[in-house]
């Protein structure tokens, strides 16, 4: 536990640390033997050879985009269980992901969509779509928002979305492996393009959510304390609900749906540094960018020499976790 | 509670009275007919007598069609062809009569019916659970499994419709003409051959189990040692494995559906550094050929127009 | 709709069934009709008592009709195991497909394709086990969900969260499966998933329904236990029933029907989630009532869906299961959104 807020300073410090060890390790582990080394040598003095093609132009884009798709689940995640009160909340779960990748299949099938940005706003389009039903739709009846409702309605929700994306790539006869793709997200063979086209959203969503985290700290005490206080609920929730779609859409633009990361990253931070999101929002961030970095890695292992998708991994992974707080924070 | 009790009974009713009726209706084919000969085919689902020469024939394999056509047999139904309208340029000419029946995975078995053919053909893996309706609406032949190896199918089929003969000098002038090539190929065959296909959302190393590979594997091409391997091919390749490709010569093909995604793909590869790293990318000796002839088709006229291919580029 | 909103059929709920039954006799005879050959309904009449001509009865009897049943019990079982589900959870939101049942028997389908091959990809066993291996994935992933959220006894609460994240698990093992099997078999698990009824035959109608109606015969006998149920624990328990048992039982009912279901027919959605809905709007919460008003619906969603995958773009056969997303999905939101202005989700 990081109790004062030195020892939170040094735990970020710490963290990225561990975070550029990993985008390192990224880097060097893999099909092809490379070597710390090599990895040093393809930036400070690249031989046009083979290996350091492979870090430079394969493995590099693809830590980066590892990394910051981990970043914007997790804060995503860590955003939408603090607005909804709700501790199974994510992106996944809520259908935020599947939405937003609907949204981008329908556009390349049906608008021929391509250039990176119309990605971006199409993703935004789903994934915000997405999250305002899943809203109205848990928001419903006499109790509110319930744990159960919310993720009930996100998997509805999800699987509406997941079989729409499937029949039309049905009724398209397009190649089986498109489908897995927006089922199943991945981080290799992604053009460092569309990191690029996405990073300034990533970027205003992340600061602005950071600077201020403050007020989601008064949200989760509940509402109606936080009137009390004289906050406009109605606005903090639409502001941090926007900047968690904004981050979940990006993250699907650029890799595709995959899931559990923003539900298994809060938990940990939460009795990691507790309950100040000032301090939780940027520890999510470095939290879901080691955990997807780790996935990617272990993706490369298991089938050799063809690989995972990270969001398969990370399925594996997320399940038993959650499957845990199911059976145990929720007190049921 | 008794009027719910009613409406089911009176529901169930209504089913068995439908259901009773099915056991009798088994179709006598016309048994009484004057005695034609007839011929026994064994098969993936058995053996089947076939009574005189079949005269309309429906076939639910894009590989059966090419074998039809190839012995001079124009079916009159054929499943549709995975890309192109309706059917692979290729053969388009040859089937403008022919009645498309849907697709190979799942075929309309009254378009079929419709067409009262008297032999069926198709394929155990696409159709084994439909096999019993087909058989009622004509004698039916499966083949048992889809591969690389085409000759296999081939002979059965020229079972199925009593052209033994006439499948075997097709056969015979085929292997001729890889006999031909190989011997004024000569040394060139020591060349590596590598192949590549590009899909939307996939990219796939072919290796000696596929319809090309086999082709190339009679010539007696050699291929690159990661690509040397007695399976169908690697998929979901990585930029990673590019190096993979390498070899003295490659063939790549595009699986193109229409959203140009494929296309968009093969561009940024092809383009990569770690590509044009390549030997065989240095050396200019990247050729790209049709999917549809050197893959997707998978029967003998593609394979007579690939080894065209191949004339054209080893001269 | 407004038929409906005049004549409140709560009260009514025989007629209601009554007129929901009809119109599924009425799709199924215009189904039987339709096609390659239209066929009059006196000749499907005519064929169905063995008259007519032998062709008719070919297409009818052998192509059509199974298709016509199989659609027709599936329907039925796959909206009747939905009911219960919803009914046991008190949740509305909850259906079979949702918990991990179809994840379940879609792994042990693409298991079934890769192991029964051998190196030239054909099957080494008859394709006719696949429904029985798809029932038991079905099975075994339910009371995999039932272990895991057993804590003494089974809360619906906790029983849906963990069903909902088995199913995550269980597509990451059949996405794992696919990249790992041969090109030829993932077609064939698309179009499993996607659901079809393409292809049905005799057999496995014969399979189908007597489990299917044996299954709904018993959920209505236990219509009893069922209303106690809904009513919450607390009243459960103290009218002395063993709730426990009775959900127990009720749950494996509702597994039992969703596999059968699926092991014939696949992956089709939505219709456990909608039919219940559509059938509580119009006849109300009382169990044995929304149970048979539900079959009715969920068998008439089945129906045309197949109806649609048959003849609209034919010959090319169009998965049924496309059909039942594309038109429940949507009527579901509307659903969902209606309700919410009388204020109970």
């Amino acid at each position: 536990m990081l109790h004062t807020n030195s020892k939170r300073g040094w735990g970020i410090a710490i963290g990225m640390t561990a975070i550029l060890f990993l985008m390192g390790a990224s880097l060097v582990y893999g099909y092809t033997d490379t070597t710390w080394r090599d990895a040093y040598l393809s930036f400070s003095n690249p031989s046009g050879s083979n290996e350091h093609l492979i870090i430079r132009d394969v493995r590099f884009p693809r830590s980066l985009i590892a990394a910051f798709v981990g970043a914007c689940l997790g804060v995503s995640g860590a955003i939408m269980q603090s607005i909804t009160r709700n501790p199974l909340s994510s992106p996944s779960i809520l259908g935020v992901n599947a939405g937003a990748s609907f949204f981008v299949v329908v556009g390349v099938v049906f608008l021929s969509v391509q250039s990176l940005q119309s990605y971006m706003w199409l993703s935004f389009a789903g994934a915000s779509f997405a999250f305002l039903l899943v809203f109205l739709l848990s928001s419903a009846g006499r109790e509110g928002l319930t744990p159960l409702k919310l993720t009930l309605a996100g998997s509805a929700i999800t699987a509406l979305f997941a079989s729409f994306t499937q029949g039309l790539l049905v009724l398209n006869e397009t190649a089986l492996d498109q489908v897995l793709f927006w089922l199943a997200g991945s981080v290799a063979n992604r053009p460092l393009d569309l990191l690029v086209s996405a990073l300034p959203y990533m970027a205003i969503a992340l600061t602005a959510t950071f600077l201020r985290a403050k007020e989601l700290n008064v949200l989760s005490i509940g509402d109606d304390v936080a009137v009390g206080l004289g906050q406009r609920t109605i606005w903090i929730k639409f502001f941090f609900g926007a900047g968690a779609v904004i981050l979940a859409g990006c993250a699907v633009a650029v890799a595709g749906p995959i899931g559990f990361v923003g539900i298994i990253i809060p938990h940990l931070i939460r009795s990691l540094v507790g309950l100040d999101h000032r301090w939780i929002l940027p520890y999510s961030a470095m939290g879901g960018a080691a955990l997807l970095l780790l996935a990617d890695i272990g993706g490369r292992y298991v089938l050799m020499p063809q690989e995972l998708p990270v969001g398969v991994m990370t399925a594996l992974i997320g399940v038993p976790f959650f499957i845990f707080v199911a059976r145990r924070k929720l007190g049921i | 509670m008794k009027k719910f009790g009613l409406i089911l009974m009176a529901f169930m009713l209504m089913i068995l009275a439908a259901c009773g009726k099915t056991d009798e209706k088994t179709p006598t084919s016309g048994e009484d007919k004057v005695k034609e000969e007839s011929y026994t085919v064994t098969h993936a689902m058995g053996e089947t007598t076939i009574k005189g020469e079949p005269k309309r024939i429906v076939v639910l394999t894009n590989e059966g069609v090419e074998a039809l056509l190839a012995m001079g047999v124009t079916p009159v139904g054929a499943v549709e062809a995975f890309t192109g309208d309706t059917w692979y340029e290729h053969t388009a000419e040859q089937l403008k009569d022919t009645k498309p029946v849907g697709n190979e995975s799942e075929p309309s078995l009254e378009a079929i019916a419709a067409l009262k053919p008297d032999l069926i053909i198709g394929n155990k893996m696409r159709q084994e659970k439909v096999y019993e309706q087909l058989n009622k609406i004509a004698p039916t032949v499966f083949a048992e499994t889809l591969r690389g190896d085409w000759q296999e199918n081939f002979k059965l089929y020229s079972q199925a419709i009593n052209k033994e003969e006439v499948g075997q000098e097709k056969l015979d002038a085929y292997n001729n003409r890889i006999e031909e090539m190989k011997a004024s190929l000569g040394e060139k065959t020591q060349q590596k051959v590598s192949m590549v296909r590009f899909m939307a959302g996939d990219v796939r190393i072919y290796h000696k189990d596929s319809f090309s590979g086999v082709i190339l594997e009679q010539l007696g091409f050699a291929r690159p040692a990661e690509q040397d391997l007695p399976d169908f091919a690697e998929k979901g390749v990585t930029k990673e494995r590019i190096p993979a490709m390498d070899g003295d010569i490659m063939f790549y093909f595009t699986y193109e559906t229409g959203d140009k995604e494929a296309t968009k793909l093969e561009e940024e590869w092809i383009n990569d550094p770690l590509f044009q790293n390549l030997e065989v990318a240095k050396a200019n000796k990247v050729f790209k050929v049709s999917d549809t002839i050197w893959n997707t088709a998978g029967g003998y006229l593609a394979a007579q127009l690939m080894l065209d291919d191949l004339e054209k580029h080893f001269e | 709709m407004k038929i409906f909103n005049r004549i409140d059929f709560t009260r009514h709920p025989v007629i209601a069934t009554v007129l929901v039954f009809v119109a599924v006799g009425t799709v199924m005879l215009i189904s039987a009709g339709s096609g390659e050959f239209p066929l009059s309904p006196s000749k499907v009449l005519a064929a169905l008592f063995g008259y007519g001509e032998e062709f008719d009865r070919i297409i009818l009897i052998d192509f059509r009709l199974p298709r016509i049943m199989m659609a027709l019990f599936v329907g039925m079982a796959l909206a009747v195991s939905g009911a219960i589900l919803q009914g046991i959870t008190k949740n509305p939101l909850a259906s079979p497909d949702l918990i991990g049942v179809t994840a379940g028997a879609s792994f042990a389908v693409v298991l079934f394709l890769t192991v029964f091959s051998d190196e030239n990809n054909a099957l080494i066993v008859s394709i006719q086990w696949l429904p029985l291996f798809a029932f038991l994935g079905a099975t075994l992933t339910a009371l995999i969900v039932f272990a895991l959220s057993w804590k003494n006894g089974i809360a619906p609460f906790r029983l849906l969260l963990i069903g909902i994240a088995v199913a995550a698990f269980m597509q990451a093992g059949t996405t794992i499966w696919i990249l790992m099997g041969p090109i030829y078999q993932a077609s064939q698990a698309t179009i499993w998933t996607t659901g079809s009824i393409y292809g049905a035959n005799w057999s496995q109608v014969s399979v189908l329904m007597p489990w299917a109606l044996l299954l709904i015969i018993i959920s209505l006998l236990l219509r009893r236990q069922m209303n106690i149920l809904e009513l919450g624990d607390d009243i459960a328990t103290g009218v002395g029933s063993m709730v426990q048992r009775n959900r127990m039982i009720l749950l494996l009912i509702s597994t039992g029907l969703t596999g059968v279901a699926v092991a014939f027919a696949g992956g089709i959605g939505f219709v456990g989630l909608l039919a219940p809905h559509i059938a509580r709007r119009i006849v109300g919460p009382k169990f044995q009532s929304m149970v048979l008003f539900s079959a009715g619906v969920g068998a008439l969603l089945v129906l045309i869906a197949d109806w649609i995958a048959r003849v609209a773009f034919a010959p090319i056969e169009v998965p049924a299961g496309v059909w039942t997303a594309a038109v429940g999905a949507p009527y579901f939101i509307f659903l969902l959104m209606t309700q919410r202005k009388k204020g109970g989700a």
